[in-house]
């Protein structure tokens, strides 16, 4: 006999000795994990790394352009003093025009950001292509990997340049990742 | 920045995905109420089986997985290849030879 509503619900579980309260968060746990398998979990890791690489990408473009401004109009300043000053970090700021961002770190920090993009874009190619019947999910998770150190390290590089870099999103998607697939 | 996928593609939601809603809802204030001052042990004395996941997996690794469970929205390939080819992006690297210079750089190279 099938309960009519969902009164008739409660009832059967208060009568069999369970909560419903208590019931429900493995109730769903069951139903979300069931709706999730490991391409889809894969494909949320990849959008949402993506995500995060892409923030990082144009606060760094945002502090490459004020830092190759402020470079190019320290120079104009210094050979315009008589005589005419050796441009530098140091002496930009002396002149007034001090340079923002350290351009050895922006640098540093921009080809962990490229590497970051191709790590994410390489690993999604590998889980297209064991869809297609090439490689192991192996292969995707040790990719989904590269991908997560390449983020991390990215996100690590941002904060030494001093550009905002909020890790929030990649905790999140770590936690999820491990979760499915082992720590 | 948001990472959230939720947050940037709007594909049609199944009906079940508002029970899934409320659920993660449910879940999550009984964690933020396990995050308080004496919540662990009213959330172990009234709800035993968030308890257990919270000892199982730990109160902020478990509240991140909860926030990425599906809720009904699916990141499909055709969402994931328009992510990567609209978002994202490479940079080129200053030019440290000619940064004090007075030309203008080359334009950064666009992405791929």
């Amino acid at each position: 006999m099938r309960p009519a509503s969902s009164a008739s619900w409660r009832s059967l579980l208060h009568r069999r000795g369970v909560l419903l309260s208590r019931a429900l968060p493995a109730l769903f746990l069951a139903v979300a994990l069931a709706g999730c398998d490991f391409d889809s979990t894969a494909r949320k890791v990849l959008f949402g790394l993506n995500d995060v690489q892409d923030g990082a990408f144009l606060a760094l473009k945002d502090a490459r352009a004020q830092t190759v401004a402020a470079g190019k109009a320290c120079g104009e300043l210094a050979r315009a003093q008589t005589p005419p000053v050796a441009p530098s970090l140091e002496a930009c700021k002396a002149l007034g025009v001090p340079i923002p961002f350290d351009p050895v770190r922006v640098n540093e920090a921009i080809g962990i950001s490229n590497a970051a993009y191709e790590a994410i874009r390489a690993a999604n190619e590998i889980r297209l292509g064991v869809k297609s019947g090439t490689g192991s999910q192996g292969d995707v998770i040790a990719a989904i990997g590269h991908a997560f150190v390449a983020v991390t390290r990215l996100g690590n590089a941002a904060k030494d340049v001093g550009v905002p870099f909020d890790d929030t999103e990649l905790k999140k998607l770590t936690d999820y990742w491990n979760g499915r697939t082992g720590p | 920045m948001s990472a959230n996928p939720t947050a940037t593609t709007a594909p049609k939601k199944p009906f079940w995905s508002k029970v899934l809603k409320v659920t993660k809802d449910v879940l999550g204030f009984a964690l933020m109420v396990a995050g308080t001052p004496g919540g662990a042990a009213l959330i172990a004395a009234k709800v035993p089986a968030v308890y257990a996941l919270i000892l199982k997996w730990g109160l902020r690794p478990l509240a991140n997985v909860l926030d990425l469970l599906p809720d009904g929205v699916e990141i499909t390939d055709e969402v994931l290849v328009e992510a990567l080819a609209k978002k994202g992006g490479r940079l080129e690297p200053i030019d440290l030879t000619t940064f004090f210079d007075a030309e203008p750089e080359a334009p950064p190279v666009p992405p791929a």
